[in-house]
């Protein structure tokens, strides 16, 4: 496989900060490439300089060997698709002239573009028919975000940028939009690179992994080597968050299910399993950690398995 | 005070004001919107120059709109157009703000999306900012629209035209319908025209386009109709100095507008002497003016020896004063009733008592003392001439002109000189004594005009001669009597004589 995108001493800095540092990287044609880091890490940040939404700071990035900054920024663009968390269909648009936006920008005859729009919608379960003259409002979160993705895809862009593009939907919505990217990918062979803050999405979608902290790159590597010879103790730990049972998980983790608390409660160390029987007799715990104390009762830990699951 | 009469009546002149009000606020609502909104999307790359372009629109709407209006006069003079461009700056402030505000609120995602797209500038703008903006920037229009609606009717005030018209009519005249009227109309528009614009903000931006574009085509077409349209044709009626003469021109004027003629009559009352008329009248600067037969035949044309001695005779003036006008290509067309002439006048106290009729009459008035003024004591169709007629043998003293009346309702005189249609008849009760040996030229008034005018215009000539045999000494005299004394205005005047004796009436 050839070398499509190439970062080569990337830096960017925000107020005197590197938010991404020196970051050295190839990313192969035809590869589906995840960038995975907790949220801060410049996962985002290092997607969004390849189509130019944001200007590196320092260094260089080539897309076929070129710098990007040598080809018109709009032409660049229609060659590089691009999905965002928030879907961000336009909501003045049909789901058909949504997804039609990049062929009609790029003077597609007519004909062919319709084509095309019917084609890609009845091929991800959107019948044309019935989805093409509706609003985007009218649709499901998930189907909001099959069309956001097909917006993407509809101009046959050698390379297609996804920001965390599942992670506000529902646990069933990502699942099935998941198996859509992987079936996409091997049906149509383009670039993918997908930027996600989940381990699991990483695993499950990734060819190879590019595990970013603090604006730096701690491994470049395929799953399975990931799992077997993590480069630092830090991304064992963060792969290990990703296979261990979920009863397991600390309780300090379930932070966001839970409601503020006052007093003393429990270590957040505690795995979750052991305060289970707290729950079922006292209706509830309280778990004191480092950024509050927090309450969890029998829905919070439903919802949190419920996301997990 | 009955507002439905009111309405009935007027509902014409309604109809126009309407018609101009939609006009102004349209021309000035384009205009705002065609500067505010372009004004609004630059802002966007420009917020502090946003902030104090907002504080600047801001204190303009503070400005009164009266104030403003009085603050444009000494720039744009009055009329419409400073109508227009105060309207203009009240609207600016909630479009600019609403497509500011509207732009700047849009969802950065979309933004960014808009971007990773690939879109042009003008791309974003059109399929993704205004779109999305579409409902707030809609609000300021509409915001804009009932408030230029609702200033529009300042207009008046400064010949903008409108429903302002009625509003301030209403309170000239202290008719509360009228005021009524315009308000109710020009709150009904605001509404009117509010509804329409939320039902076009429910339309796609496209069909919007579209309308704004059948909106402009419609208007350019009507403006173009009216431009193509043949202009109407000025007619210039003068008049000589005082009452009389001004009644008489806005007597033309109703009738010659009385018709379905594409014309438009300017009169200029009060315009100079008899010579001036007379030369303004054969070099076109004037079409018409109010003569006399008898000052054509003493002063505007040459009567040969025998017509002259047929005048002194007699005869009557108007057939000669118009055979020696043709010559000069001018046409006196057919005189009123009355006689504006020299008249002996005396008290109707002393017409009773002494039973006076005509100036032979007067041998029957004791020790009977007369005030002429110094022209008529001398000139020979004076009182010379009426000595020798009548035989009389009045003592006379000389009295300036405008003495005369105050000396015989005072008592000094019994007798003096004067018009038989002056005013100062009708208000002190007096009678002017009639003249049966003709020793006053007759001086009978018509419309004089050039002949070639009057072959132009046959139809005009004949709603002219309506007049021909009409009004009599004493309904001149009222007349007079009600400008002069009482203050009426000349063309209220008029207009009600010719009402009263149905001269405005087609069926004759």
């Amino acid at each position: 496989m050839t070398d499509l995108i190439e970062f080569a001493h990337v830096t960017k800095t925000y107020h005197g900060e590197n938010v991404v540092a020196d970051l050295n990287l190839t990313i192969k044609a035809g590869e589906l490439f995840v960038l995975v880091g907790e949220s801060g890490s410049g996962k985002t940040t290092t997607l969004k300089m390849i189509n130019r939404l944001v200007e590196p700071s320092a260094g260089e990035i080539r897309f076929n060997g070129q710098s990007v900054t040598t080809f018109p920024v709009r032409k660049l663009r229609w060659h590089i698709g691009y999905v965002l968390q928030q879907i961000a269909l336009f909501p003045t648009m049909t789901v058909g002239q949504n997804v039609a936006l990049i062929p009609e920008m790029r003077r597609w005859p007519k004909a062919q573009v319709q084509k095309r729009v019917n084609e890609l919608l009845d091929a991800v379960g959107l019948p044309a028919a019935d989805y093409r003259d509706r609003m985007p409002k009218a649709l499901s979160g998930g189907e909001q975000q099959r069309v956001g993705i097909l917006r993407a895809f509809a101009g046959k862009p050698p390379i297609v940028l996804m920001d965390e593009p599942f992670s506000a939907l529902d646990p069933l919505s990502r699942n099935q939009l998941q198996e859509l990217v992987l079936r996409l990918h091997q049906e149509l062979g383009m670039t993918i690179i997908f930027v996600t803050h989940d381990m699991n999405e990483a695993l499950r979608l990734g060819q190879r992994i590019g595990v970013m902290r603090d604006g730096h790159l701690v491994q470049v590597a395929t799953p399975t080597e990931i799992a077997e010879a993590p480069a630092t103790a830090w991304v064992a730990d963060f792969f290990a968050g990703a296979n261990r049972l979920l009863l397991d998980t600390p309780v300090g983790e379930l932070a966001q299910y839970g409601t503020p608390a006052q007093g003393a409660g429990v270590d957040p160390a505690l795995p979750l399993r052991q305060v289970l029987t707290q729950i079922t007799t006292a209706q509830s715990v309280t778990v004191t950690a480092k950024q509050g104390t927090f309450k969890l009762d029998a829905q919070a830990i439903m919802h949190f398995l419920a996301d997990k699951a | 005070m009955n507002i439905w009469q009111t309405f009935l009546d007027k509902r014409g002149d309604l109809l126009v004001a309407l018609g101009q009000h939609i006009q102004i606020s349209l021309i000035a609502l384009v205009i705002a919107v065609a500067i505010a909104v372009p004004l609004g999307i630059w802002a966007q790359g420009h917020q502090r120059f946003a902030q104090s372009l907002l504080q600047l629109t801001g204190i303009l709407q503070t400005i009164p709109s009266l104030a403003l209006l009085g603050l444009l006069i000494p720039f744009v003079g009055i009329g419409t157009v400073p109508a227009i461009i105060a309207l203009v700056v009240y609207a600016l402030l909630p479009i600019f703000q609403n497509t500011y505000v509207g732009l700047t609120e849009i969802d950065p995602a979309y933004q960014e999306a808009a971007a990773a797209f690939g879109m042009s500038r003008w791309q974003k703008l059109r399929k993704v900012e205004l779109p999305l903006a579409m409902p707030v920037i809609m609000g300021g229009i509409r915001t804009a629209t009932v408030l230029i609606i609702g200033t529009a009717t300042l207009a008046a005030l400064i010949g903008g035209g409108g429903l302002g018209n009625f509003i301030l009519l209403g309170i000239n005249r202290n008719d509360s319908a009228l005021t009524l009227i315009g308000a109710l109309a020009s709150a009904a528009l605001a509404l009117l025209f509010s509804a329409g614009l939320a039902l076009v903000q429910k339309l796609r931006f496209r069909y919007v386009a579209y309308a704004l574009v059948a909106l402009v085509v419609i208007g350019g077409g009507a403006w173009g109709v009216q431009a193509l349209r043949p202009k109407p044709e000025t007619i210039t009626v003068a008049g000589k100095l005082g009452s009389e003469p001004e009644i008489l021109i806005n007597m033309y004027k109703e009738l010659i507008e009385a018709g379905q003629d594409n014309v438009k009559v300017v009169l200029k009352p009060n315009f100079g002497q008899t010579s001036f008329l007379y030369s303004a009248l054969k070099s076109d600067k004037i079409d018409l003016y109010p003569e006399f037969t008898g000052t054509v035949v003493t002063s505007l044309v040459k009567p040969t020896a025998k017509q002259k001695q047929a005048l002194a005779a007699g005869a009557n003036s108007y057939p000669i004063a118009n055979r020696l006008l043709a010559k000069q290509g001018l046409v006196l067309q057919k005189p009123m009733r009355y006689n504006n002439t020299y008249a002996l006048v005396v008290r109707q106290a002393d017409a009773q008592r002494y039973g006076l009729k005509t100036i032979a009459d007067l041998k029957k008035l004791p020790q009977a003392k007369a005030g002429f003024d110094l022209e008529f004591a001398s000139r020979s169709d004076g009182y010379p001439g009426i000595q020798q007629a009548y035989g009389l043998n009045l003592a006379i003293n000389s009295l300036d002109a405008s003495l005369r009346y105050q000396a015989l309702t005072k008592g000094q005189v019994q007798v003096t000189d004067g018009y038989s249609t002056d005013s100062q008849i009708a208000q002190y009760h007096l009678l002017a004594l009639q003249d049966p040996k003709h020793v006053f030229a007759t001086y009978r008034g018509a419309p004089l005009m050039r002949t070639a005018w009057a072959k132009k215009h046959p139809a005009l000539v004949k709603r002219l001669n309506r007049l021909a045999g009409k009004i009599t000494e004493e309904e001149m005299q009222q007349m007079n009597y009600a400008v002069n004394v009482k203050k009426q205005s000349a063309a209220k005047v008029a207009k009600a004589y010719l009402r009263q004796h149905g001269l405005l009436k087609e069926a004759q």
